[in-house]
């Protein structure tokens, strides 16, 4: 009586089970190593392109901080102190698109001996007195500078911090608009652009 | 035969051996590329991330360098403190919390830590890093060694005794400013084999931690506003930097080469200078020359610390042409020209002008003149003191079609003169031999008027007057990027008879002399912006250039001034008998950006000053902005400091 075999060894024993065994020997030996080399080449692609993203998202929140600083030194834009109101940008994708806000704060009094006090603490002074030098040169006692504050976010993917910039503007009493500061962050923050932990 | 095995023989089992072995070599030959690839690939990677994080770290402290210190210290430095400077070292500072106070006492006892008594209580920890600064510019690292009550003790960090350099006293505007600073740089790792460097990032009194040991190169240049590296990577007192551009390169590895990263980050603006003088105030009369026979031009190169008016006597025909040099002083006094020389061969000057570094002429003046006949081009040598007297070598170009009623003339970008032909209506472009002795005159572009004077804006673009009948206008020519010349276009319409062309080298804005419909001599100043929009918008469109001063205007202040009621220096009060032009024919700008005006008429020319800040009247204003937490606006801190070019 014929002894009866597995079927998987009576087809190793044919020219295409030897086929199977090499197929499967070469997916064992090569697939782990493809699977780490294709890890390491999609991580090392992932952090290229959080990088571009996170570099781009800072010219963005400059670029938006900008804006700010036009639309401040247009004569026909006004904000009252302690008012602010968001800024829209044209021309920006959705995903790429800062979103600005400007705060007017409480305007400040720049003494010419380098003090600086707040606009309420000066209302009883005379602000636009002025002498003139030796050169004959006019000169200003105070300048009333008013100050805003900018909030610039961009946040383009959930998984990327968000790029927080704020900027404080001066707008001089000729109208000129002067950046006194600016300071650039990453922070993980919702939609709304309150901070949440990574 | 069933039930029969039968066995391999030694051929078939030797076959499936050596069949066996060459699969195996195959597999393991396999194998160990896989894991040298896979050697390669980790080693780079980490590198590659390693790069990525060193530069995005510092692109971000960047970001936040100068922030809260103002102008009192550069933000960026291209070496540890106490350090010389080397390419791959950077030193950032910022004071983010936009902490600062006022010294009010110094007391510096003989052998013990410098007590600095402050206008507050500074809440600043013993063992921290603070800055101090002064309104000369100086500054200094020192560490809070202990507190006092509204003061602290501290030790400098820059000098081997602890004993401070500067002076810091109220005197000399002390500050104490809260600092961070962060330093990276390069070093030895130990216990690996010589050689191997790795990066490390220190936070000032913080931490210390190495970012990168894969690297191979880590490197710093410090750029100014036009892109020029600062020499010997420093950006100290005086130098604006304004771009750090960083390079890293990862380690080569086997047979895949070294990758390198780099950036340039643009330093943000930290501070901002209030100017406290008014300028509102018109121009300023500050000079009067008097008598310069028939004043036609005048010349001050960048730099120089004089000018030359160029006269053509009172007979333009006949009389040989004057030069009276002046040195520029920017103060109240009455005519001081130091010494005046005639050009023997030069009659009825019209234009002059001084060649620039890129011409065969370089530091020769050139004049044009219409000549007793012919129109002339003359060229004046620095003598032997590299000024213009009587000794100056006097030579003069043959007369050509294009030098025959010179309108005005004025150096391009590419070194070539350019002149405007008033009898040919068109622009002409003269290249002079490498000896400067030789000149060849071709026409470039016709015209559909007559031109007139030619200067050179702040764009490099030349511009000049023109008029047809009685519309007068501002034209230019400019160039492309072969530097070639570009048919000229009407910039903008002008509200008078245009007469002369001035540029203003400090400004860089564009001053007319012109007659107005009123019989009135007037300048009209064309800013930048104002051209920029002309030229955008179309001659038509643009809004009429503003009259910034009036000669009528001018003379009933004189008449105000003489009855006392004008505060006006002793000197010119005492020339106001004499001074009477009813027409003015020159507007020129020295080196030192003062205007002058000329009449022929009356032989003189006024000086005026332009209101323009002095910088002594500056005060600098900088802002932090610092988070309180959830829930809460965040803060605005602001400091202000007294801007002062004396030093301390």
């Amino acid at each position: 009586m014929e002894e009866k075999r597995p079927r998987l060894l009576t087809r190793l024993r044919s020219p295409r089970g030897s086929a199977l065994i090499v197929v499967l020997l070469a997916i064992v030996v090569l697939l782990p190593s493809t699977l780490v080399l294709t890890s390491f080449v999609m991580r090392r692609q992932q952090r290229s392109m959080d990088y571009r993203d996170l570099t781009a998202s800072e010219f963005a929140a400059r670029a938006g901080l900008e804006r700010a600083l036009v639309l401040i030194a247009d004569p026909k834009w006004s904000l009252s102190p302690g008012d602010s109101r968001p800024v829209s940008l044209e021309g920006w994708r959705e995903q790429a698109r800062p979103v600005v806000r400007i705060e007017r704060r409480d305007d400040v009094v720049l003494s010419q001996d380098g003090t600086v006090s707040s606009a309420e603490h000066m209302k009883d002074s005379e602000l636009n007195i002025a002498g003139v030098d030796a050169d004959g040169r006019r000169v200003f006692r105070y300048r009333k500078v008013q100050i805003y504050l900018v909030r610039v976010d961009v946040h383009r993917r959930p998984t990327l911090p968000a790029v927080r910039l704020y900027g404080v503007l001066a707008k001089l009493p000729g109208g000129e608009v002067r950046t006194l500061g600016m300071s650039l962050k990453r922070v993980f923050a919702d939609a709304d652009g309150v901070e949440r932990a990574p | 035969m069933a039930g029969r095995s039968r066995g391999f023989s030694l051929l078939e089992v030797l076959l499936a051996l050596a069949i066996t072995l060459v699969v195996m070599a195959l597999v393991g030959q396999t194998m160990s590329a896989v894991r040298r690839v896979f050697r390669d690939q980790t080693a780079r990677s980490t590198a590659g991330n390693e790069a990525l994080l060193v530069v995005d770290d510092i692109a971000l402290e960047l970001a936040q360098a100068g922030q809260g210190l103002g102008d009192a210290t550069p933000a960026v430095l291209g070496r540890l403190p106490g350090q010389t400077p080397n390419a791959a070292t950077l030193t950032i500072r910022s004071n983010p919390l936009g902490v600062g106070w006022w010294v009010e006492r110094v007391e510096a006892p003989a052998g013990a830590d410098t007590k600095l008594l402050l206008n507050n209580d500074p809440n600043l920890p013993a063992g921290t890093g603070a800055l101090l600064v002064n309104a000369g510019g100086r500054h200094e690292l020192v560490e809070i060694v202990d507190r006092l009550p509204a003061g602290v003790s501290v030790r400098s960090l820059e000098s081997d005794d602890g004993e401070l350099s500067h002076r810091f006293g109220p005197q000399s505007g002390g500050r104490l400013l809260g600092l961070r600073e962060v330093r990276y740089f390069e070093r030895e790792i130990a216990g690996a084999e010589p050689g191997r460097r790795e990066v490390v990032k220190s936070v000032l009194g913080v931490s210390e931690r190495v970012l990168a040991r894969g690297l191979d190169e880590l490197s710093f240049a410090l750029l100014d506003d036009n892109g020029d590296e600062l020499v010997g990577y420093k950006a100290e007192e005086g130098d604006v930097l304004r771009t750090v551009h960083l390079a890293v390169s990862s380690l080569e590895t086997t047979g895949s080469g070294a990758s390198r990263l780099s950036t340039a980050v643009t330093l943000p603006p930290s501070s901002a200078t209030i100017d406290f003088e008014d300028r509102s105030q018109s121009l300023r009369w500050s000079r009067v020359f008097y008598p310069v026979a028939g004043p036609t031009s005048l010349v001050s190169p960048p730099g120089a610390t004089w000018g030359a008016l160029i006269g053509s006597g009172a007979r333009p025909k006949r009389d040989p042409a004057a030069v009276s040099v002046f040195q520029l002083e920017r103060r109240f006094m009455g005519a001081g020209v130091d010494h005046a020389f005639f050009l023997d061969d030069v009659r009825a000057p019209v234009a002059a002008v001084i060649a620039p570094t890129a011409s065969p002429l370089s530091g020769s003046m050139i004049v044009a003149a219409w000549g007793l006949r012919v129109g002339h081009l003359s060229r004046i040598e620095p003598d032997a003191a590299f000024g213009f007297s009587h000794t100056s070598t006097v030579t003069t170009f043959s007369g050509t079609e294009a030098l025959a009623q010179a309108g005005g003339i004025c150096f391009g970008v590419d070194g070539a003169l350019y002149l405007t032909s008033r009898e040919k209506g068109g622009i002409y472009r003269l290249r002079f031999g490498e000896r400067g002795t030789t000149v060849q005159a071709e026409r470039l572009f016709d015209l559909p008027g007559t031109p007139g004077a030619l200067e050179q804006g702040a764009d490099g673009y030349l511009y000049f007057l023109m008029h047809a009948g009685d519309e007068h206008a501002l034209w230019r020519m400019s160039f492309d990027e072969t530097l070639s010349p570009v048919a000229p276009i009407a910039v903008g319409a002008l509200p008078g008879r245009a007469i002369s062309l001035a540029s203003d080298p400090i400004a860089g804005g564009l001053w007319v002399l012109l007659e107005t419909a009123r019989q009135d001599h007037a300048v009209v100043t064309l800013s930048r912006s104002w051209v920029s929009r002309a030229v955008a918008l179309g001659p038509d469109a643009v809004d009429a250039p503003e009259i910034s001063f009036s000669l009528a205007r001018w003379q009933d202040r004189l008449e105000s001034a003489s009855s006392g009621s004008m505060d006006l220096p002793l000197s010119l009060v005492s020339a106001l008998g004499t001074l009477r032009p009813q027409r003015l024919d020159l507007i020129a700008f020295d080196a030192a950006g003062s205007l002058y005006l000329g009449s022929r008429e009356d032989d003189l020319v006024l000086q005026f000053e332009l209101p323009r800040p002095s910088g002594r009247y500056a005060v600098g204003l900088a802002a932090t902005v610092v988070d309180r937490g959830a829930g809460l606006p965040p803060e605005i801190r602001m400091h202000a400091w007294k801007k002062s070019a004396l030093a301390y």
